[in-house]
């Protein structure tokens, strides 16, 4: 096998039809230009389906599932990426999640595992060092994430990391998430539905073996020590408070956080400050994964009140934000309690918020009725009654929220209503940040952007920058200038790649590929749209009567079709598709084009 | 072939927790530093014992309240004994007994009467009176598992901290030598958590461990204040982080 510095130089192929488990060597050329991640898996994908994209079902035996990491891993605080035919999307979702699986997986000697083929009945797959089996997951089947961990270290110990499903998954919701160790997750994109629709539980890995070999060691040891003392005083703010102190200032100071279902985006809840969760709530204040010290997850346990004793993760800004803010809910404890939900039952959080949030004001418009939610009539600002709803989508226990499970594309179009107030783009339920205070998001940001509603791959100016950290394997917490990241993608691979030919060609090529993909799948440029709400101005707060202008939308949208070598209806030219490699998909591509 | 990661040790009866008293060291901060996450001290405070005739110049201190999870401890000890990144071989581990709770397990000195030494079939473990710290040395003349390729556990079993790891390819047991009296671990360790100094302290398991943490987060609340100093107050208001 062929060393590549930077990557151990394998990929764990895994089919649970047949259960045969291949160890594959990593294609030099894929790394040169896909890096990893995100962008190699997307590339892997693309390769697999070919123009055959629109007709593959994500939730079939034949759809992979691909979990990968880059050559930043795990030397600085890293991540990985879960990759995949989004349920949701339809195109490639590359839903990122920290955690220590990936490092353990790079020491085991791998730098991914595509996992295809469906299992004939629940199976796990433990891979430690070189020894990768696939077991018999029966007795873990349905149980949710808590009781899953504990499984888990029962069976191997408290070394460990995993990647596994809960209920959510297993159900086959389109917005379940992959959970990873504690409280992390893949969230988005329903990825959890993939994993379930192969009977896949977990994965558990423990590598004893040493990280791959580097271009420069020397180097490589001297950035890891500089993050090592700077991380935590780069990000001193991320350090102390997570994203938690977001969950005011992004409503208060920004006015781009959602307030009932996206209905305003201001507020003045003083009782939410970040300060506030420190100290009423948190009782692990750093708590960091393989090689961070800005260890910006934080545990929290309530403290006073009725939800006292519940233990959760932070929240971090999105969680407050959308099982928050969103729902009216403006009480520390509920938002622990809210936030605690998702985990427990592998949904996205990001998802869920808006789902719940959509059903609330559904409720209020007399779309939904309490029958059609199970009994349950939901009011803004009351907890109970959103947890409630969450239980009955993660077990799909009644019409509507088995419908709502699979997200607001689906609810919408079924019910022939609400999509006026479903806050989607291209099937994505948005992160919690808006764009009509321009204090956040711009007008271009979440239209043309490969993974629609995500809020971290929105796009700036001419280029979707988190391409670059998703595919590098870094932690974007890190407080990296673009300098180091390209000093630390040196040192590793030894590519010789300069900042101009990561920012302008491997971006501009990923790019390119994951557009392809969308419009197989149907996507057009109709479609590289805002959600509708975001159109209508906000009704209070310091921005009081702004929106989202339709004309420089569409301005910066033309601006950024041509800055990627795609015509006036956001198709890939011949040319571009050339520059990138992927004339494969030409013909295809052909009568979607704009005529002449 | 790779072992399995370590077993725990089942405990026949319920772990007799070590008393939040016990796991507070005071650093003048009592029980309320500990639920807001201050450093609480270095080490815990061990139930009376008969000293070993063999304690430790050097003792590497472990603040169970502040441990982040980095292992940066596990990169610097591997980087230090064979010059890899391979957390996999180091001599301390981070191991996450209780959810969410991360703690630096390695050796406790015990000294001469070290269940390890006393649990070795082949008299492979000692305590090594050459260097000045009086830690074990390992045989690998004599242990089962380096000189007859064998699967001999025993170190661990016995070792009442579960301290003892096993490396993945030279197969021997791996136990903290304190480097010399110069820990590595100690100087990398970015909050405190593992650190040159501190009271010694008995070994303890990973069931105590777990039960004593349980025990630690149900400590009440501090009293509800409106009392934010003015500069957290700030700090949090420049977050701009799209998180």
């Amino acid at each position: 096998m062929a060393k590549i510095p930077g990557y151990a130089g394998q990929y764990l192929e895994i089919d649970l039809t047949s259960k045969s488990i291949k160890k594959v060597p990593l294609d030099q050329n894929l790394a040169r230009y896909y890096i990893g991640g995100r962008a190699m898996g997307g590339k892997i994908l693309l390769d697999a389906y070919g123009t055959n994209w629109g007709k593959v079902d994500p939730l079939s035996p034949e759809a992979l599932l691909i979990f990968n990491t880059g050559p930043f891993a795990p030397f600085v605080a890293s991540r990985m990426n879960v990759v995949f035919k989004s349920p949701l999307t339809n195109g490639i979702v590359g839903s990122h999640v920290s955690g220590d699986f990936h490092a353990e997986m790079r020491f085991s000697g791998y730098d991914g595992i595509i996992v295809k083929g469906k299992a004939s009945s629940p199976v796990y797959v433990t891979i430690f060092d070189d020894k990768v089996e696939i077991k018999d997951a029966s007795k873990w089947w349905g149980k949710e994430t808590k009781e899953t961990m504990e499984l888990i270290m029962n069976e191997y110990g408290h070394q460990t990391s995993q990647l596994y499903i809960a209920p959510g998954g297993e159900n086959l919701c389109k917005i379940a998430c992959v959970m990873a160790d504690w409280y992390r997750a893949a969230g988005r994109g329903g990825g959890g539905a993939v994993m379930g629709s192969k009977n896949l539980k977990a994965l558990i890995c423990k590598g004893n073996g040493p990280a791959p070999e580097v271009a420069d060691q020397k180097k490589v040891d001297a950035l890891t020590e500089w993050t090592r003392l700077n991380s935590a005083i780069v990000r001193q703010s991320t350090h102390e408070y997570g994203t938690t102190a977001g969950i005011y200032t992004t409503g208060n100071t920004r006015s781009s956080e959602p307030v009932k279902n996206w209905q305003s985006e201001w507020h003045d809840q003083k009782q939410i400050q970040g300060v506030y969760f420190a100290a009423e709530q948190w009782v692990r204040r750093y708590w960091a994964d393989m090689c961070c010290t800005v260890a910006c997850s934080k545990l929290g346990r309530v403290k006073y009140g009725k939800r006292a004793g519940q233990i959760a993760e932070l929240p971090d800004y999105e969680a407050g934000a959308l099982e928050g803010t969103n729902l009216a809910v403006y009480d520390i404890s509920d938002m622990v309690f809210l936030t605690d939900l998702p985990d427990r039952y592998g949904l996205d959080l990001i998802s869920l918020g808006n789902v719940v949030g959509w059903a609330c004001e559904a409720q209020e418009k007399g779309i939904l009725t309490a029958a059609d939610l199970g009994g349950v009539q939901l009011k803004w600002g009351e907890a109970d009654g959103f947890a409630k709803l969450m239980e009955l989508i993660a077990y799909r226990k009644g019409d509507i929220p088995k419908l709502l499970g699979d997200g607001l594309l689906a609810t919408t179009k079924k019910l022939g209503k609400g999509a006026e107030f479903a806050v989607i783009c291209k099937g994505m339920e948005l992160g919690a940040h808006g764009t009509r205070s321009l204090q956040d998001k711009d007008e271009l940001g979440y239209t043309v952007s490969a993974m629609g509603g995500d809020h971290v791959s929105t796009v700036i100016a001419d280029r979707e920058d988190r391409f670059v950290a998703d595919s590098t394997g870094q932690c974007t917490f890190l407080g990296l200038t673009r300098d180091q990241e390209v000093e630390i993608l040196q040192a590793t691979t030894g590519f010789g790649i300069t900042k101009d030919e990561l920012e302008k060609q491997l971006v501009y090529r990923w790019t390119t590929a994951n557009r392809i993909p969308l419009l197989l799948a149907g996507w057009t440029y109709k479609d590289d749209v805002n959600p509708p709400r975001f159109y209508e101005p906000l009704p209070d707060g310091p921005y009081k009567g702004k929106f989202t202008d339709k004309t420089i939308e569409e301005t910066k949208k033309q601006a950024y079709y041509k800055s990627q070598g795609w015509d006036t209806q956001g198709v890939p030219t011949t040319d571009t598709l050339k520059k990138c490699g992927l004339d494969a998909f030409d013909g295809a591509l052909a009568p979607l084009r704009a005529k002449a | 072939m790779a072992d399995k990661p370590k077993e725990e040790k089942k405990t026949e009866e319920k772990p007799q927790a070590i008393s939040r008293r016990e796991l507070l060291v005071g650093a003048g901060t009592g029980v309320a530093g500990l639920v807001i996450g201050g450093a609480v001290g270095y080490g815990v405070i061990p139930k009376p014992e008969v000293p070993s005739l063999a304690l430790p110049e050097t003792w590497i201190g472990r603040n169970i309240a502040s441990c982040t999870g980095c292992r940066f401890c596990q990169v610097a000890c591997s980087q230090i004994k064979e010059k890899k990144f391979q957390p996999g071989i180091a001599r301390v581990t981070v191991q996450m007994y209780y959810p969410g709770v991360d703690f630096p397990v390695l050796c406790y000195q015990c000294g001469d009467n070290a269940k390890c030494i006393e649990a070795c079939p082949t008299q492979a473990l000692s305590i090594n009176t050459s260097k000045k710290n009086n830690t074990i040395a390992v045989d690998t003349t004599k242990c089962l598992r380096t000189a007859k390729n064998g699967d001999c556990t025993l170190c661990l079993d016995k070792c009442p901290g579960a301290a003892v790891t096993f490396h993945p390819t030279t197969k021997a047991p791996l136990i903290c030598d304190l480097c010399d009296g110069d820990p590595a671990c100690t100087k990398v360790c970015p909050k405190g958590t593992i650190i040159n100094k501190g009271v010694k302290m008995a070994a303890v398991s990973p069931d105590q461990i777990a039960a004593g943490l349980a025990e630690a987060y149900k400590v009440p609340p501090p009293p509800k204040t409106s009392a934010i100093p003015q500069d957290a107050l700030a700090m949090a208001a420049d977050d701009a982080d799209i998180g």
